[in-house]
């Protein structure tokens, strides 16, 4: 089953926070000076994009990497915080930073509405439903004209303001705000991981009737992880509605939301520092091979199943546990000494 | 009226349709527990490969032979290199599902193009019943349906094809050790659950426009119908799909149509909420 896919212990914490936060450190670094690197505006733009759709790879990884509970309607959720951002700025009710939590609330809420429909029947159900939520969020926002702007969608005009250093607008301060999302929301999940909460979530995960027998309520924590994914996306989705300047339909379907599962899948559910990986080759892998963009696509469908044939805890750490095995051949006496 | 009655013909042949997509969605279920959600894109491919198939010069019977073909050819190879090998990972599969999506999808993209494809209506006469008028076609739709479903019941329920089918459902251990080849009928029965689904592609292309983006709705309404039908029971996939046909054909006459995916997604949530082992919960048949 999954869970042999996975990690194997329930219990390790502290250690794992500390190398997560070091990796994110370390991922915060590298990245950050990129801009410094002379890499050009489209590439810099590519990345900030990146970083966004990797918040909501973020959140989901807290769902399938502690709770075990693949969701592909994170996609509609991230789309809820994009319109509640546009919908907001076009009625000059909210600037991007009161949209920030409206957003990630009325994306926990409409995860929680799912969720529950979705936990009373279990299991398959919940995927089912997710699935469907997110062609129905697509629908509503081509079919509610007065309210999404329908096929046209909505401009997002309204510039970034951030106290004390006025408009944000060029590309360098965007990738910056970005950038500092992502460490904000890596540090977030980090944290739940090694909380008492992350380690009951991964109790209900590999053994859900022992969990209920210690007196875990399963079901309302499985919610709550999926509300969390649910507010990471409503929260990213502002910030790619202030950076695209538009949001639209076709944005936020399905097709987002299996988008999210490639990236978390290509970077590992259980790594800090995954997610923006995988990210990142996705969103550069096309600008490298200057492949078509459907050919493109059809590479990246192939490689979801290869990803998940082959090595399904991510590409990046059987990367890193393949250079590590690499490290310790070549130093036998290390791990002679060690064990 | 008579657009009721009109109503209700079109509800049967939309019907069809989903029938033949949900019976795929649910045998498979019902043997395996993978939750296919390429099953859509086996409509759309067998729609699509049926209108080449009309444009080599084949009639179109011959076409939704065809697409019958090709499809069940598409669901063995995908069925061997992809669902088989992740059996016991419910999950991996149904992430794997999500894969072939994107990669059938813009394989169409790349040899059908972008844009809606339609064929010339096979049949076009109308019959005229008094006021009332019904498309020849549609009724077509609707009887080769019954036909392909009636012959399938009758498989499952009478044949030895179908007791081994039975149970393999119920029992997967104690089927094999009663010496059935539990992995050959898995695989028979998702050849014949894609191939519905082409045949399903190429009937509802003689109805309605299609491209290569249309996989989502349709998987979502043959899950609907699936689940309201109850997951793994075949006559439940099919008392629910005529429900779901009439209610579509229904309401978008007289309400609105481009809420008709809606509908569906409302109905199994109500029958989720009420009864979550469907209308007929238990047994494939």
């Amino acid at each position: 089953m999954i869970e042999k896919t996975l990690e194997p212990s329930v219990t390790s914490t502290a250690s794992t926070f500390r190398a997560q936060i070091l990796s994110l450190v370390a991922l915060a670094i590298v990245l950050g000076v990129l801009p410094f690197l002379g890499i050009n505006s489209q590439f810099m733009q590519i990345c900030t994009l990146a970083f966004l759709w990797s918040i909501a790879a973020i959140g989901l990884g807290l769902l399938f990497g502690e709770a075990g509970q693949m969701s592909v309607a994170n996609g509609a959720l991230f789309g809820v915080g994009a319109y509640v951002a546009a919908i907001g700025a076009r009625e000059q009710v909210l600037s991007m930073w009161t949209a920030l939590p409206v957003a990630a609330v009325t994306a926990a809420f409409a995860a929680t509405i799912i969720g529950a429909v979705a936990l009373r029947v279990r299991g398959h159900y919940f995927l089912i439903i997710t699935f469907a939520f997110a062609e129905l969020w697509r629908i509503s926002t081509v079919n509610l004209r007065e309210l999404t702007g329908g096929n046209q969608g909505i401009m997002v005009l309204d510039p970034v303001v951030l106290p004390g250093v006025g408009e944000i607008d060029s590309l360098r301060q965007l990738f910056y705000l970005a950038l500092v999302a992502v460490i904000a929301a890596s540090l977030i999940v980090a944290w739940l991981r090694s909380s008492p909460f992350g380690r009951n979530l991964r109790v209900v995960r590999e053994n859900e009737r022992l969990a209920i027998s210690l007196g875990l309520n399963a079901a309302r924590m499985r919610l709550t992880a999926f509300a969390i994914s649910g507010a990471l996306a409503g929260g990213a989705g502002v910030l790619y509605a202030y950076n695209l300047k538009h949001v639209g339909p076709e944005q936020f379907g399905a097709s987002a939301g299996i988008q999210i599962v490639l990236i978390l899948l290509i970077g590992g559910a259980r790594s800090a520092a995954g997610p923006v990986i995988g990210a990142l080759v996705f969103f550069l892998l096309p600008l490298v091979s200057r492949l078509d963009p459907i050919t493109t696509e059809i590479l990246y469908g192939l490689g979801l199943l290869a990803i998940v044939l082959l090595s399904p805890q991510g590409l990046v750490p059987l990367f890193a546990s393949l250079v590590k095995r690499a490290w310790r051949k070549k130093k036998p006496s290390i791990l002679s000494t060690t064990s | 009226m008579e657009t009721l009655l009109q109503q209700v013909v079109n509800g049967l042949s939309i019907a069809s349709v989903f029938g033949l997509l949900a019976v795929g969605i649910t045998l498979v279920f019902g043997l395996t527990g993978i939750v296919n959600f390429a099953h859509g894109e086996f409509l759309v491919q067998g729609g699509l490969v049926a209108t080449s198939a009309i444009a080599l010069g084949l009639p179109f019977p011959i076409a939704c032979l065809v697409a019958f073909i090709v499809e069940g050819a598409i669901g063995w190879c995908v069925e061997r290199a992809v669902f088989r090998p992740l059996a016991a990972q419910p999950v991996l599969g149904f992430i794997a599902s999500l894969g072939l999506i994107i990669a059938m999808q813009h394989i169409a993209l790349k040899i059908w193009g972008s844009n809606q494809i339609a064929i010339d209506a096979p049949l076009k006469q109308v019959l005229a019943i008094g006021d009332v008028r019904i498309s020849a076609m549609r009724i077509a739709v609707t009887v080769i349906t019954i036909i392909v479903m009636t012959v399938l019941l009758v498989l499952l329920s009478r044949s030895r094809w179908g007791r081994a089918l039975r149970a393999i459902a119920i029992d997967r251990e104690t089927a094999a050790a009663m010496g059935v080849p539990v992995q050959a009928y898995v695989s028979a029965t998702f050849v014949i659950g894609s191939a519905l689904a082409g045949l399903g592609g190429a009937l509802l292309l003689s109805l309605f426009p299609m491209s290569p983006f249309s996989g989502g709705v349709y998987t979502i309404n043959g899950f609907a119908v699936a689940i309201v039908g109850g997951l793994g029971s075949v006559s439940g996939a099919l008392i629910a799909a005529v429900i779901l046909g009439m209610v579509e054909a229904i309401a978008s006459g007289y309400v609105s149509p481009v809420w008709s995916s809606a509908y569906a997604f409302g109905a199994m949530i109500i029958v989720l909420l009420l009864r979550p082992s469907g209308l007929k919960g238990g047994g494939i048949a």
